[in-house]
């Protein structure tokens, strides 16, 4: 298993009222899967996917990632998880505006302590992988929202993760982009990345092979796609 | 993430906002230059003086009649001639000369314009007692004195300002004291002193004989001043208390006089120089902290302005401690370009000033290598604040921040 969260429980303080935004949720993710989050705003599934991605702790459960209980970690050893384990796709792309795409992709191998020449190579192959070979030494300004995302995914790549998580990927996208995006995250699935993508469209939902359901903080269905759309 | 990589992107960063930059650095570089140029003013003005005591001679010793308004001195108490005459019989001493100091104006080529000069009466012993150094003709000699002859030396700066040039040995030079005025022939130019005479309306120097200069001020036979040269350099001290010994005897009184070295007067001057220099030091400190605190206040609007940036940082593996040296870095390039500019201003600024006042700046090595630490300090102290808030934003918040 990649992903295996067992009783997770998430509480919120916010001043004397408690919050709780995930109850006893257990979920686990294979290897190779594609699987979607899906649920309303609130549902939880946004405070699922930052504990997925080490970005938030958990209040009580446990957390494996690539077989290693990452309940506990904290600080520098945490940020390297995200580093080397965790890609992040965003629906904002979350792009640095002041680097150009290749800039943007070498960021996090900049982190890794990446040499400078493996970092061009690395950086020009996920771009590759995302098919984008022109414009890298554009600015996110002067990229179209696709190829924005499509900069991120390849940044998210960038270190091989056991993971890569997207959030929304296809929110800010119009419908020809998202299917864009959608047969690039297909196809990387095809050749073994294991992806969890948070949506609230049903429509995109149905391009991965299992959907779970989340309400009030729990999951309330978890299936398998019988025939995901392809694109 | 290694040092060259954090300090690209903070140059990077420091460069992206060039207006904000610089306005923040004129701070630092205010201070730093103003340290610098203070300084080395300072130091210049030490070094003069020094230059100037030097040539003065450090083993002279200043006879003065100590008095005050409860305590005054009598008609028996005043140094005379005779004294200086007693004194120089003495073994311990190799040289008396005396001195009676008073202003005049002096004529310059054009009659309706005067030239402020300081009149020492002396004798001919006064050249080695204060090294004056004759350029053309000669300084005072005893049967100068022994005739009360009016003649003078005057300062080649005086020479300059009243002929245009300097050679003007057997000119006549018309000079007015508050008796009346009288006309003084040129024996000999020496060169200048100090070397701030003549600018700023500070007066040059001319030396008359003592005896001409009691004639025409009425001053009897009584000098201001006698100035005995140790024959000893090591016992000073114990030649001060026998000089002061000798002279109550001779006059018959007690505690009278009172005898001051070259080395006690450049101490003590010195010592008010570096008072002043230092406390405008520490105004010029006092600017460079402000120019700080700056730095720290645009800091934390950087930080501000980029929180998604550090969230999204954060969340491709950042540490707290690449976030922090990404932040102090940032920090510390603006401060020290300013400093480095700074730098660069002072000196130039210092010369600059130092040659409209006619000395040369003194630039220490270890204050060029103290305010660059201090301007490298004041960036990591002022930067570590901001840093460590960029450093602590939860990666949540920050991401979603607008």
């Amino acid at each position: 298993m990649i992903i295996q969260i067992e009783n997770l429980f998430k509480v919120y303080r916010n001043g004397s009222i408690e919050v709780t935004a995930l109850r006893d949720v257990s979920f686990s993710v294979g290897e190779g899967e594609f699987v979607s989050i899906m649920g309303q705003s609130g549902s939880g599934k946004s405070t699922l996917m930052n504990i997925l991605g080490c970005l938030d702790t958990l209040s009580a459960g446990k957390y494996f990632l690539d077989g290693e209980d990452v309940s506990l970690i904290k600080g520098k050893k945490l940020a390297q998880i995200r580093n080397r384990k965790i890609g992040f796709v965003f629906q904002s792309y979350n792009l640095l505006p002041r680097l150009n795409a290749l800039q943007n992709v070498e960021l996090p191998m900049i982190y890794a302590g990446t040499s400078g020449k493996k970092r061009r190579t690395a950086a020009l192959e996920a771009l590759d992988r995302v098919g984008l070979t022109e414009r890298i030494h554009h600015k996110p300004a002067e990229l179209s929202g696709g190829q924005k995302q499509r900069v991120a995914i390849a940044r998210a790549l960038v270190n091989t993760p056991s993971i890569l998580l997207a959030d929304e990927p296809t929110g800010n996208l119009d419908s020809r982009s998202g299917e864009e995006i959608m047969s690039i995250f297909q196809r990387l699935n095809r050749e073994g990345v294991t992806i969890v993508m948070v949506t609230h469209e049903p429509d995109i939902a149905n391009h991965t092979n299992r959907i779970a359901a989340f309400k009030d903080g729990k999951i309330i269905s978890d299936e398998i796609v019988e025939n995901p759309i392809q694109v | 993430m290694n040092i060259f990589e954090s300090i690209t992107s903070a140059a990077h960063s420091v460069f992206a906002n060039r207006m904000r930059s610089v306005l923040t650095m004129l701070g630092i570089i205010i201070g730093i230059s103003a340290v610098i140029m203070i300084t080395s003013i300072g130091q210049g003005v030490q070094n003069s003086m020094n230059e100037m005591f030097a040539e003065f001679g450090a083993g002279t010793l200043m006879v003065n009649v100590r008095q005050n308004a409860a305590n005054p001195a009598t008609r028996r108490d005043m140094l005379t001639l005779e004294s200086a005459a007693f004194l120089a019989e003495h073994p311990d001493v190799s040289v008396v000369s005396v001195a009676s100091g008073s202003s005049a104006r002096v004529q310059l080529r054009n009659p309706s314009e005067t030239s402020h000069v300081q009149i020492i009466g002396a004798d001919e012993n006064l050249r080695q007692a204060q090294n004056v150094d004759v350029r053309f003709g000669r300084f005072l000699a005893s049967v100068d004195v022994d005739r009360a002859a009016p003649v003078v030396v005057i300062e080649s700066t005086l020479a300059r300002e009243i002929f245009g040039r300097t050679d003007v040995v057997g000119e006549t030079i018309r000079a007015t004291f508050w008796m009346g005025t009288v006309d003084l022939t040129v024996v000999g130019v020496s060169r200048n002193n100090d070397p701030m005479a003549g600018m700023f309306g500070m007066p040059t120097t001319a030396y008359i004989p003592i005896t001409y200069f009691q004639r025409i001020l009425n001053r009897d036979d009584v000098v201001d001043q006698l100035l005995v040269i140790a024959e000893d350099l090591d016992r000073l001290d114990e030649t001060a208390t026998e000089v002061t010994r000798l002279l109550s005897v001779f006059h018959g009184n007690e505690d009278r006089y009172q005898v001051t070295t070259i080395m006690s007067q450049i101490d003590m001057l010195s010592g008010i120089l570096s008072t002043i220099t230092g406390f405008v030091a520490l105004v010029a400190f006092i600017s460079l902290a402000v120019g700080g605190i700056g730095v720290m206040n645009i800091m934390l609007v950087t930080v501000t302005e980029r929180t998604r940036e550090i969230g999204i940082r954060k969340s491709l593996g950042a540490t707290e401690g690449n976030i922090r040296f990404q932040f102090l870095v940032e920090a510390m390039i603006l401060t020290a370009s300013g400093g480095i500019i700074g730098i660069f201003l002072g000196y130039y600024g210092g010369f600059a000033l130092g040659s409209l006042m006619g000395l040369s700046p003194a630039v220490s090595i270890p204050t060029v290598v103290g305010t660059v630490l201090a301007s490298s300090l004041i960036g990591i102290a002022f930067g570590v604040y901001p840093a460590h808030k960029a450093a602590k934003l939860d990666p949540i918040v920050a991401l979603r921040y607008e």
